[in-house]
């Protein structure tokens, strides 16, 4: 059987304006999530979303970040359960963004992250992080509020990641000291002030 | 006062939850585990919930066609993770003690994929994947509890 041809950004946004009768280029939240059949590639055709501020994405197979120019006002960028290995190309909406969803794709580094001044929320749950390192780069995003890592490396390999003041925690707070919530479960000020000094037990 | 009148809204679907729970056994479940090919929809409900418990998945997103004119998310690639990493003897008691406040905006999204499908329900289920389809009405009562607690949360904080 052949392959059917991915469904392109511009038959996805079409699709969207059928099914909802609006016009995309002024609707405020765009869902172009679980196209059949997927879609590969982010397109030109995402520029008309002059009005977006929830762009979703997500459940296909994009491989690429594409620029996003002309998305003036968008705040939630929705990539999850795609293919994607680096955060290329967000510099068009690196003023604006506050949450970027990103679970389930194949990113390894965080690289492109730290422009993201805005930033409040990051979900990267089953993704390919493997360097507690890589959190530096979220360091100085001082709004930074929410992270997921569930299912990276680094969590799956930490014993019992999500136990209050486990050393997986800990590391990832004594980078990221501003989060309030990893992984879903609320920071407590305790685990934050021994994140603080904390130092991973040397391996024998 | 106004956050209690809305965790009250909550309720129905807290109720919802635990009735499609106590409606499985864990009987149905080792059967269904045991099944090398279970119907299609039984495999797309165990994806979904997969999706909610965070766990590991096949990254290609993969569409089929098991009913004529009805093309779905393909879940058979997943379907060995499931029955071996998630239907444990444990199953029904972990999704009894699901933390529920951990859903997030973007697993409410991932699982409106599985939840657009027209057979994706009680009703739906019945036909063919009798045995889980408590766990239809479980998944969209976990989604609502988590829309109508992201209201109520920050007036309980105020």
């Amino acid at each position: 059987m052949a392959t059917p041809k991915p469904t392109t950004c511009k038959e996805a946004i079409k699709k969207f304006e059928t099914a909802k009768g609006v016009k995309a280029a002024e609707e405020v939240k765009v869902l172009l999530y679980a196209q059949v059949p997927p879609i590969e590639k982010m397109d030109a055709a995402l520029q008309t979303l002059t009005a977006c501020e929830h762009l979703s994405l997500s459940t296909n197979n994009i491989e690429k970040i594409q620029p996003l120019t002309g998305l003036e006002n968008l705040k939630i960028l929705s990539l999850g359960k795609n293919l994607i290995k680096k955060l290329d190309n967000l510099d068009g909406v690196a003023e604006t963004l506050e949450e970027l969803w990103i679970s389930y794709n194949l990113v390894e580094k965080l690289k492109g992250v730290q422009q993201l001044t805005k930033l409040r929320v990051l979900y990267a749950s089953n993704n390919r992080i493997e360097d507690f390192d890589e959190l530096n780069k979220l360091t100085e995003l001082s709004k930074l509020e929410e992270l997921l890592l569930v299912g990276n490396p680094i969590f799956t390999e930490a014993e019992e990641p999500n136990a209050e003041g486990s050393d997986y925690r800990l590391m990832v707070l004594k980078r990221v000291p501003q989060l309030m919530k990893l992984d879903g479960i609320p920071v407590t000020s305790e685990e934050r002030e021994k994140a603080a000094t904390f130092e991973p037990a040397p391996e024998e | 006062i106004e956050a209690e009148e809305d965790l009250k809204a909550a309720q129905p679907a807290m109720d919802a939850a635990l009735e499609a729970l106590n409606s499985i056994d864990q009987k149905s479940i080792q059967n269904t585990k045991a099944l090398k090919n279970p119907p299609d929809l039984v495999k797309r409900i165990l994806d979904a919930v997969l999706v909610l418990r965070q766990y590991p998945m096949s990254k290609k997103v993969a569409w089929h066609e098991p009913k004529k004119g009805q093309v779905v998310i393909d879940a058979s690639e997943n379907w060995k993770n499931v029955s071996m990493a998630m239907m444990g003897d444990n199953f029904l008691n972990a999704l009894l003690s699901f933390p529920k406040e951990q859903i997030n905006d973007e697993t409410c999204e991932f699982l409106d994929a599985y939840l657009d499908a027209p057979d994706f329900n009680y009703e739906g289920a019945m036909k063919s994947a009798q045995a889980v389809a408590g766990l239809c009405n479980w998944c969209e009562a976990m989604k609502t509890y988590h829309f109508v607690a992201k209201v109520v949360d920050p007036k309980m904080r105020a």
